[in-house]
C-alpha cells in the first residue's frame, strides 16, 4: 500500500470526511436552496414576480458565498495547534488529505448549493402559489439569448464568459484555501481584509504607471495595443480575456501549490 | 520501536532539548515524568511527528515521524491532555468510533464497547452531553480499542474520579502485550504507580533518568525509619514515618516510590546522572 496516495485509503477518507460534513457542511449545501425558498417567501409576502434573472443571479451569488466560506467551516482546524492534531494524526497521507479537501471544498459543496437552488427553484415555479411564474430553464427570455448555443458568436461569447467565470472561481476559491492553512482564526474576515489591502497597493503602485501610459502614449505598448483594437477588436478583446484568465489560473495554481506544502509541513 | 536520536528542539530562541537520544521499546509501560513545562507534550509531539526537530532523528520503527506516512499513523495513538471531542452536534463516541475505525487495522468494535461499559459511559451518548471526565473517559476507551502498537497518553488521569481511575489501571495493565508501547506522561504519579516501568524523568533540556524500576531499586533504596537520615539523598517525613532515599549499598530490596524518587532525581541530578551511569 502506497504511503503517498492509495485509492482505497483515499475512498476512506471521503467517506469519513463526508460524515463530518454533514454536520459541518450541510449550511453550505443548503445555502442556495434557502436563499431561493427565502425569495419565494418574500415574493408571496410582497406580491410581485420575480423575475428569472434575479433568481440565477441569487443562486450564483450563494454558490460563491459557499465556495470561499466552506474551508474554513470544514477544514478550519487543520492548521490550528491543538485543534489539528486529530487531522494530522488521521492514516492517511498528506496527498489524500489535501485531495479530498479539495474535492470537498471546490467540487462538491458549490456544486450541492447550486443544484439544490435550481431543483428547490424548479420544485417552487411549479407551486400556483409565490412569485415565481416559470422555471429557469423553460420559457425564460431572459436566458434564451444567453444560452443560444446555435449563434456562434453568442455560444463564443458564452464560452469566454465560462472561462472567465470558472478562472476566477478557482482563483478566489484558492485564495481562501490558502489563506486556511495560514490563519488561526477569523480567517474568512482576515482573508477579505488582505485582499482589500492587496488592492489598495497594487492600486497605488497601478494607478501611475497607467497615467505613464495613458500620458507618454508613444509607448511601444500603447502603440501595439491600439493598433490592434482598431483592427481587430475582438482580438484585443480575447487577449485582454486571456491575460485575465491566465492571471487567474496562475496564481490558483501557485496558491494551491503552495497550500499543498503548507498542509504537508504543518507543525501542531 | 520509537528511536530518538540526538535530537535538538526549541520554540523560537528557547531551547527545550538538547542533544537528547531515547529509546521506547515494545512491551513496556515507560512513565514520562518532569517538572512544568520540561517538554513532556512536547516530545509527544515530536514522536508523533507533530513536530519537527531542528537537529537529529526521531523515528518509529524506521519511518520518520514528521513526514506522518499512513503506515506509520495507523500504529500511532495520541491522546492530549486538552484533547478534541469531535464538534459535529450529534456525535457520540460509538459514531466517533466507527468513523475512524476504517483507518486502523486492528480496531475493536467489541474491545471498544466492553471497555466503555468498564469504564461507566454510554457510547451512545452525545459528546456535548457529557462532563469533561466522561469525554475523557470516551477517549480513552477509543485510544485503547484503536488497538495501535504505539500509545501515548499525556495526563490521562486528570478529571477522573476515583473509580475511572482503578477502572483507567485496570484496562491499562490488559492491554499491554509484548508487541505494544505505552508512554504515559503524568502528575499524578501515585495514579500509576504499579503499572510504569521504566522511569523516564525529563529535567530542562536533559533526560536525567531513564531506567527500569528493578535497576532504581538496585541502585536506590525506599525506606520508611522514625527519622531522617544523614546519608539520605532526600528525606520526607509522612504519616507512617519519615521516607528516606539512600544509595543502595548493600543489596536491599524495596519498592520504588515515586514521588520520592523523582524529588530525589532533582535535587541530586549529578549525582543520580554518575550512579546510573555507572
Amino acid at each position: 500500500m502506497s504511503n503517498t496516495f492509495d485509492f482505497n485509503r483515499f475512498g476512506r477518507l471521503v467517506k469519513y470526511d463526508f460524515n463530518n460534513m454533514l454536520h459541518t457542511g450541510l449550511q453550505f449545501m443548503l445555502m442556495g436552496a434557502e436563499g431561493i425558498a427565502g425569495l419565494w417567501i418574500l415574493s408571496i409576502v410582497f406580491g410581485t414576480a420575480l423575475p428569472v434573472a434575479l433568481r440565477f443571479f441569487t443562486i450564483c451569488a450563494l454558490t460563491y458565498l459557499a465556495l470561499i466560506m466552506n474551508t474554513s467551516f470544514l477544514y478550519g482546524k487543520v492548521n490550528l495547534p491543538k485543534r489539528g492534531i486529530p487531522f494530522a494524526m488521521l492514516p492517511a497521507s498528506k496527498c489524500e488529505k489535501y485531495w479530498s479537501m479539495m474535492l470537498y471544498t471546490l467540487i462538491v459543496v458549490p456544486v450541492c448549493c447550486f443544484a439544490g437552488g435550481f431543483v428547490i427553484d424548479t420544485l417552487l415555479a411549479l407551486l400556483p402559489i409565490g412569485g415565481f411564474e416559470h422555471t429557469i430553464w423553460h420559457d425564460t427570455p431572459s436566458l434564451d439569448g444567453i444560452f443560444d448555443m446555435d449563434n456562434a458568436e453568442v455560444s463564443g461569447a458564452l464560452a469566454t464568459f465560462i472561462l472567465v467565470f470558472i478562472s476566477s472561481f478557482l482563483n478566489n476559491h484558492a485564495q481562501f484555501f490558502f489563506t486556511n492553512t495560514i490563519f488561526n482564526r477569523h480567517k474568512i474576515l482576515l482573508t477579505f481584509l488582505v485582499l482589500w489591502g492587496i488592492g489598495v497597493t497594487i492600486s497605488i503602485i497601478g494607478t501611475p504607471i497607467m497615467m505613464w501610459l495613458g500620458i507618454n502614449n508613444d509607448n511601444w505598448l500603447n502603440k501595439w495595443f491600439f493598433d490592434m483594437a482598431s483592427s481587430n477588436p475582438d482580438q484585443a478583446l480575447n487577449l485582454v480575456f486571456a491575460i485575465g484568465i491566465g492571471i487567474n489560473l496562475a496564481m490558483a495554481l501557485g496558491l494551491y501549490t503552495w497550500s499543498y506544502f503548507r498542509i504537508k509541513k504543518a507543525k501542531y | 520501536m520509537i528511536q530518538i536520536n540526538n535530537l535538538d528542539f526549541g520554540y523560537h530562541k528557547t531551547p527545550v532539548f538538547q542533544n537528547i537520544s531515547l529509546k521506547f521499546q515494545p512491551g513496556n509501560i515507560y512513565g514520562l515524568l518532569g517538572e512544568n513545562g520540561v517538554g513532556k507534550t512536547t516530545l509527544f509531539k515530536l514522536i508523533c511527528g507533530l513536530l519537527k526537530p531542528q537537529q537529529g532523528t526521531c523515528t518509529i520503527d524506521d519511518l520518520n515521524s514528521f513526514e506522518r506516512q499512513p503506515q506509520m499513523l495507523q500504529d500511532v495513538c495520541l491522546l492530549t491532555d486538552e484533547f478534541e471531542v469531535p464538534s459535529a452536534r450529534k456525535m457520540s463516541p460509538a459514531k466517533y468510533f466507527n468513523s475512524i475505525l476504517p483507518f486502523y487495522p486492528k480496531a475493536d468494535v467489541n474491545n471498544f464497547l466492553s471497555l466503555m461499559v468498564e469504564l461507566e459511559v454510554d457510547p451512545n451518548r452525545n459528546f456535548r452531553e457529557m462532563s469533561f471526565g466522561q469525554q475523557k473517559k470516551s477517549m480513552i476507551a477509543i485510544s485503547m480499542a484503536l488497538n495501535t502498537r504505539y500509545l501515548l497518553l499525556d495526563e490521562p488521569t486528570n478529571g477522573l474520579d476515583i473509580p475511572s481511575k482503578s477502572g483507567f489501571r485496570s484496562i491499562l495493565s490488559k492491554r499491554i502485550n509484548e508487541d505494544t508501547t505505552i508512554i504515559i506522561s503524568t502528575h499524578q504519579v501515585k495514579d500509576v504507580e504499579n503499572l510504569i516501568d521504566p522511569i523516564i524523568i525529563l529535567t530542562q533540556d536533559a533526560v536525567l533518568l531513564n531506567a527500569t524500576t528493578q535497576r532504581i531499586t538496585e541502585k536506590l533504596t525506599f525506606s520508611y525509619d522514625s527519622s531522617a537520615k544523614l546519608e539520605a539523598l532526600f528525606s520526607e517525613q509522612r504519616p507512617g514515618g519519615c521516607l528516606n532515599v539512600c544509595i543502595n549499598t548493600d543489596g536491599s530490596e524495596s519498592e520504588v516510590d515515586i514521588e520520592a524518587l523523582f524529588n530525589t532525581v532533582l535535587r541530586n541530578s549529578s549525582k543520580i546522572k554518575s550512579l546510573f551511569n555507572e
